[in-house]
């Protein structure tokens, strides 16, 4: 009950940020999109298609217009289909990212020298502006190994996405995990005679991620919206491209559709993560 | 040996980067008629310009709009935290509601979308900032005051009957001191970040001079014609974050 008031509040504020602001502006928003923008409308249609004659508390209680000013397709079309895209970008860095951190967990969990490696390895790629990453992975995958085709593919921008993640999960729970050890019952697993792979999964990384649940869950909600530079990029249609360009070319119904849309993913996302962690972990209630 | 190399190398890249990007941006015309001839090999972007010098000049630019950032997040952060150790529970209620929420929300995508509606773009940095920042450095800072209410002295001072204002500015704002400085290497990463995304999505606040940002967009269109424009500014900026984490790695251990 708390959290979905919760929800509704963060909803609600959201709500009267991206409908109330366009009253923000300086000087008329309708003059200014027809004289410096693409939008090719009369100003009048303009006008009321933006909803502007309408007062500020008026403006809030309805629901914003349902097609783009740019491109006059349906904003709702548009932004489902860029939430799909965005899904399953989300949905292929997870993978590869959990693949890799776990991995690398397990490594330096395991042999010792694999440890400094993968410290070092992870600092380096979390360092690594995506800005700088996504066009040396495009350049060095698409066009001089041909490996992926060089736009509107998922799996190169959830590739590079993951090889910037994989940087911050792994020292997180590293960290995590070198706190636990000491009062794990690693070792008396060890002693049992259990498998150093049964060990590493079941005593080591299974209560961690538990602990770590809620935190994992943000991350999944900042994937969802934060992969902007990527999507751009890699020349995906995702959620964060999509607020770009309607930014970019002032499209106001889009910006209110996606922010919401936005958010709540957001929102679900961060309150997922904690119901799972109140399930793995029931002491942090 | 290994855990003093990788902080020394941070240290001095960090002292030898800015001292030469403050000098680069102070005396340009000076060192671009001595010493063009060096540093010919490094290139130049598509309006002509010296990579290596544009670089420097570039890091100066964004430096001098994250730090007044910076300040200001960790000043708002303070003013924050001072409502948050209050004694009041109903007031606790809502500050404990506000900062879960500003730190559950998109912040980059609320700054970028609202950036329409603003009209100078530091706004917008400042925007992204306060949503994507000042929660953690919030959160931080009270748990260290949390640590720091524990001792005798702040106990005494309140048995002598002074107010959580006087406790604040008097003995807990001094004992921050060293969280202040420990967190810098975090919040720098995190400013520089963003102020380098937004300028690569063309939400620069200087339209004037370049920052690392705009730099990068730039070299991202000729990325294969001229690989070197992406390449000398992205390698600072790229040892400039790495300096940072590693910092910041240090403070934390």
């Amino acid at each position: 009950m708390k959290t979905l008031l919760r929800i509704t509040f963060v909803c609600i504020v959201v709500w009267i940020l991206a409908r109330g602001a366009i009253y923000a502006l300086p000087g008329d928003p309708a003059d200014f999109l027809v004289h410096d923008s693409l939008i090719q409308i009369p100003i009048e249609q303009l006008r009321a298609r933006m909803d502007l004659p309408s007062t500020f508390l008026e403006r809030i209680f309805t629901l914003p217009k349902a097609t783009s000013l740019v491109t006059h397709q349906s904003a709702t079309t548009l932004t489902l289909h860029a939430f799909s895209n965005s899904l399953i970008l989300t949905l292929l860095t997870l993978v590869f990212t959990t693949f890799f951190s776990v991995t690398l967990l397990f490594l330096s969990f395991r042999y010792e020298c694999w440890k400094k490696i993968a410290e070092g390895s992870t600092i380096l790629l979390a360092s690594f502006p995506l800005f700088l990453l996504s066009p040396l992975v495009l350049i060095i995958f698409s066009i001089k190994l041909n490996l992926f085709p060089v736009a509107q593919n998922p799996l190169l921008p959830a590739l590079t996405l993951s090889f910037y993640l994989t940087g911050f999960w792994y020292r997180t729970l590293s960290r995590k995990i070198a706190t636990y050890l000491p009062e794990s019952a690693a070792a008396g697993a060890r002693a049992r005679g259990l498998e150093e792979t049964q060990v590493f999964f079941y005593y080591v990384l299974y209560p961690c991620i538990g602990s770590m649940m809620g935190f994992l869950g943000s991350q999944i909600g900042v994937l969802f919206n934060g992969s902007v530079l990527v999507e751009i990029i890699f020349q995906w249609n995702g959620l964060g491209r999509l607020i770009t360009d309607s930014v970019l070319s002032r499209d106001y119904p889009l910006i209110e559709n996606g922010l919401m849309v936005a958010t709540l993913i957001t929102l679900i996302c961060q309150q997922l993560g904690f119901a799972i962690q109140r399930k793995m972990e029931p002491r942090l209630c | 040996m290994l855990n003093i190399s990788p902080l020394l190398f941070a240290r001095l890249w960090l002292i030898l980067f800015v001292c030469s990007a403050t000098i680069a941006s102070f005396f340009t015309v000076e060192i671009e008629a001595h010493v063009l001839t060096r540093v010919l090999h490094f290139g130049f972007d598509a309006f002509g310009r010296n990579c290596f010098l544009l670089a420097l000049t570039a890091a100066f630019e964004s430096f001098k709009i994250v730090i007044p950032i910076g300040v200001v997040c960790i000043a708002t952060s303070l003013c924050l935290c001072l409502i948050g150790i209050s004694k009041n529970r109903k007031l606790k209620l809502i500050w404990d509601t506000l900062i879960d929420t500003l730190s559950s929300l998109p912040g980059f995508l609320i700054a970028l979308a609202l950036s329409v509606f603003l009209s100078n773009q530091f706004y917008t940095l400042l925007l992204a900032a306060s949503l994507l920042v000042v929660p953690y450095l919030v959160r931080f800072f009270e748990s260290q005051m949390i640590h720091l209410q524990a001792n005798d002295f702040i106990k005494s001072a309140e048995a002598l009957g002074a107010n959580s204002i006087h406790i604040f500015l008097k003995h807990l704002l001094p004992e921050l001191w060293a969280s202040t400085l420990a967190i810098l290497p975090f919040l720098f990463t995190r400013l520089l970040l963003i102020e380098t995304s937004l300028a690569f999505l063309g939400l620069s606040h200087s339209s004037q001079s370049e920052t690392w940002g705009r730099l990068m967009l730039q070299g991202k269109d000729y990325m294969l014609e001229a690989p070197w424009i992406s390449l000398f500014c992205g390698l600072p900026l790229f040892l400039t974050l790495l300096s940072f984490h590693l910092l910041s790695r240090v403070d934390q251990s």
